[in-house]
């Protein structure tokens, strides 16, 4: 019996949609990122034309450290299941239809966030489930279907274990002046430390003292929630400041031709900054500025507060 | 130890008497017509405290100072779920009688377990993460008083802190009740807005559970596509990590049951769908445009003709901005644009 023989008309054995997952799944590693083009793209797997289009327009399916390799099974399914005459999506075929046209609209405004793709995670799930027992009832096969479960989450574990490893081995607590330094600490020192760890240097910084001037927070609002100063949301990838006038660009970096007021340092009265190792190394052309007019205050984990020579203002208004 | 031992306890309370106090207004005679199933029952218990956001919305967008609003609603709320705390017993126990599988008990042990975690967690974090930064601070300046975000504007003075997010005040609005509550009792880490992350993950995982166990009558068939949901790093981290995910992948998912379920309801479908849209809506703008799609292909697909159609599908569209969508329509009027404008 050819191929044409066991799809039409009769049930799919159940290897053949686990060997098509598993031949899609094998393109993932393939295209996986070779290197950083952009940064924040890097940082989210969609740097470059395949990982852009696996990890992000078609992350569902491919975005597999994420999400796991149950979804690849579904587009193999939803297929098999579309050519057959008593398929189990004939009561809610307009759901069907929903479900695609919500990913589309996910794929093509939200794709970035791998976040947005767990929203259709259980019903996925669910329809792969529902196809494999349904497929296969009998005793045996049953062993089968378990088996198959087994794969899948010793897969998803297989990733979830991989970065627990990586998260637990590195460790940078610094000095406070020093520069970040790996720390070997006993397992469950690390994680409760972890936990609880927050920049109680800066935060007294602010707190304890009566400091003068506002904190130029680049990407970091839970300052707001540990301290009274005033601060100013600011986007180092586009120069973007949040304040009362709405956007506006501040530093003169990532120069742009749009429409956007530009405000100063002085006019928001900004004497610090508020920054992390990792966003300064997303961000060059900020990093450059930070190294061009501050000055290192405290260190203390990720996060890294800055004074602003005040050598700077004195070259602006000149 | 013991401050952890009574915040612990003082969470368990607060969400069990958001739970007890909506059990109870399910034995409401229109009520009890559609909280017939456990899955259906335990999404209106679930939904309660999204209603309960926008309820309070509508409250300071009146203009209602902020304390009366949040004492009366916390009166209510802690009253009637005290008042309603042997009723709700008694249907636990009802449920638990019927198990007789020990996946099943090993299976809310489990959820049991992960609630008490992440209660913990909840009292040992600090605030950290972005955006549960943002909504902390949202949700300290309704507990202050300050409902200047609620009437449009989102740049606060006093402390240079800007909004930036798109979303209705439904998850902001919702940890205000409950840390208003504990600020009366001098825990002010922003602890009951951090946990209703695991709770709502909780939720989802045990209503997901009832729907497969109605679905194949197996409790271990049941349990294994949960296994299969949670087996992923992604779906793990936005179940402990605290943020939006858990309660807006639960709203959404709940439009889908209602949709799947649209025969059972009956005449009162296109109440229950415009409630439950209106709700998912109030939680994140996502959520509006799922919405939109899935009510949009309710209304192709829906066997009504003509005026009655329109007719029906317009009281839902009257609850969707009624609980929920309005938050959009000002935005979009005389705020800052939503999605369309220039933040």
């Amino acid at each position: 019996m050819g191929l044409r023989g066991i799809v039409i008309g009769r049930s799919i054995p159940w290897w053949m949609p686990g060997l098509v997952a598993m031949a899609l799944s094998a393109l993932w590693f393939i295209f996986y990122s070779t290197g950083p083009i952009d940064s924040v793209a890097s940082y989210r797997g969609i740097d470059g034309t395949p990982q852009k289009w696996f990890n992000g327009h078609l992350g569902l399916f491919f975005k597999i450290d994420m999400l796991g390799a149950v979804h690849l099974f579904l587009l193999p399914v939803f297929i098999w299941e579309s050519l057959k005459k008593k398929s189990f999506f004939k009561n809610s075929v307009h759901l069907v239809w929903g479900f695609w046209i919500s990913f589309i609209l996910v794929s093509a405004l939200a794709y970035f966030n791998y976040r947005y793709w767990i929203t259709f995670s259980l019903p996925v799930v669910a329809i792969v489930f529902k196809y494999l027992y349904e497929n296969l009832r009998s005793k045996s096969d049953k062993v089968l279907i378990w088996a198959i479960a087994l794969l899948l989450c010793v897969q998803g574990f297989n990733i979830f274990a991989k970065r627990i490893y990586n998260k637990l081995n590195t460790n940078s607590i610094t000095s406070e002046t020093g520069l970040p330094q790996k720390v070997d600490k006993p397992v469950g020192a690390s994680i409760l430390a972890r936990l609880t760890f927050k920049p109680n240097l800066v935060f007294d910084f602010f707190n304890k003292n009566q400091v003068e001037g506002a904190v130029l927070l680049n990407g970091l609002p839970m300052f707001y929630t540990h301290c009274r100063q005033k601060a100013f949301m600011y986007f180092a990838e586009r120069d973007i400041v949040y304040s009362s006038i709405g956007k506006s660009h501040l530093l003169d970096i990532n120069t742009s031709s749009d429409a956007l007021p530009r405000l100063s340092l002085q006019d928001l009265n900004i004497q610090y900054v508020l920054s992390s190792s990792s966003h300064n190394q997303m961000f060059k052309d900020f990093k450059k500025w930070i190294d061009e007019n501050c000055v290192l205050l405290i260190q203390e984990g990720d996060i890294i507060l800055y004074r602003i020579e005040h050598s700077h203002e004195t070259r602006k208004s000149t | 130890m013991i401050n952890i031992i009574v915040g612990i306890s003082l969470l368990l309370t607060l969400w069990l008497t958001l739970f007890s106090s909506a059990n109870l207004l399910c034995s409401n005679m229109v009520l009890r017509k559609i909280t017939t199933r456990h899955v259906d029952r335990w999404i209106f218990i679930a939904a309660f405290p999204v209603f309960l956001s926008v309820v309070i919305y509508y409250l300071l967008l009146f203009n209602l100072p902020a304390n009366f609003v949040f004492g009366v609603m916390a009166l209510l709320v802690i009253g009637t779920g005290i008042f309603g705390l042997p009723v709700f017993s008694r249907y636990i126990y009802s449920s638990f009688r019927h198990i007789n599988s020990r996946v099943e008990y090993a299976f809310i042990a489990a959820l049991s377990f992960f609630i008490l975690i992440s209660f913990f967690l909840s009292l040992i974090m600090p605030v950290y993460s972005n955006d549960l930064a943002e909504y902390v601070m949202l949700s300290r300046y309704f507990i202050d008083g300050n409902t200047q975000f609620i009437d449009g504007e989102r740049f606060f003075e006093n402390t240079g802190f800007y909004y930036i997010g798109l979303h209705a005040p439904g998850f902001p609005l919702l940890g205000a009740f409950g840390d208003w509550v504990f600020s009366l009792h001098n825990y002010g880490n922003a602890v009951f807005i951090k946990s209703i992350t695991g709770v709502y993950a909780a939720l989802l995982l045990f209503v997901s559970y009832l729907y497969f166990k109605k679905v194949w009558n197996r409790p271990i068939v049941a349990v294994m596509p949960i296994f299969l949901f949670i087996s992923s790093y992604g779906v793990i981290i936005s179940m402990v990590k605290f943020h939006i995910d858990t309660i807006r992948i639960f709203t959404i998912l709940a439009v889908v049951y209602v949709i799947l379920n649209k025969n059972r309801f009956s005449s009162l479908y296109y109440t229950i769908l415009g409630v439950v849209c209106g709700l998912a809506c109030f939680i994140h703008s996502l959520n509006v445009f799922f919405v939109f799609i899935l009510v949009f292909i309710d209304f192709i697909n829906s066997d009504l003709r003509g005026y009655n159609k329109f007719l029906k599908y317009f009281i839902s569209a009257l609850y969707i901005i009624g609980l929920g969508g309005i938050y959009y329509l000002l935005e979009l009027t005389f705020g800052s644009g939503w999605v369309l404008g220039e933040l």
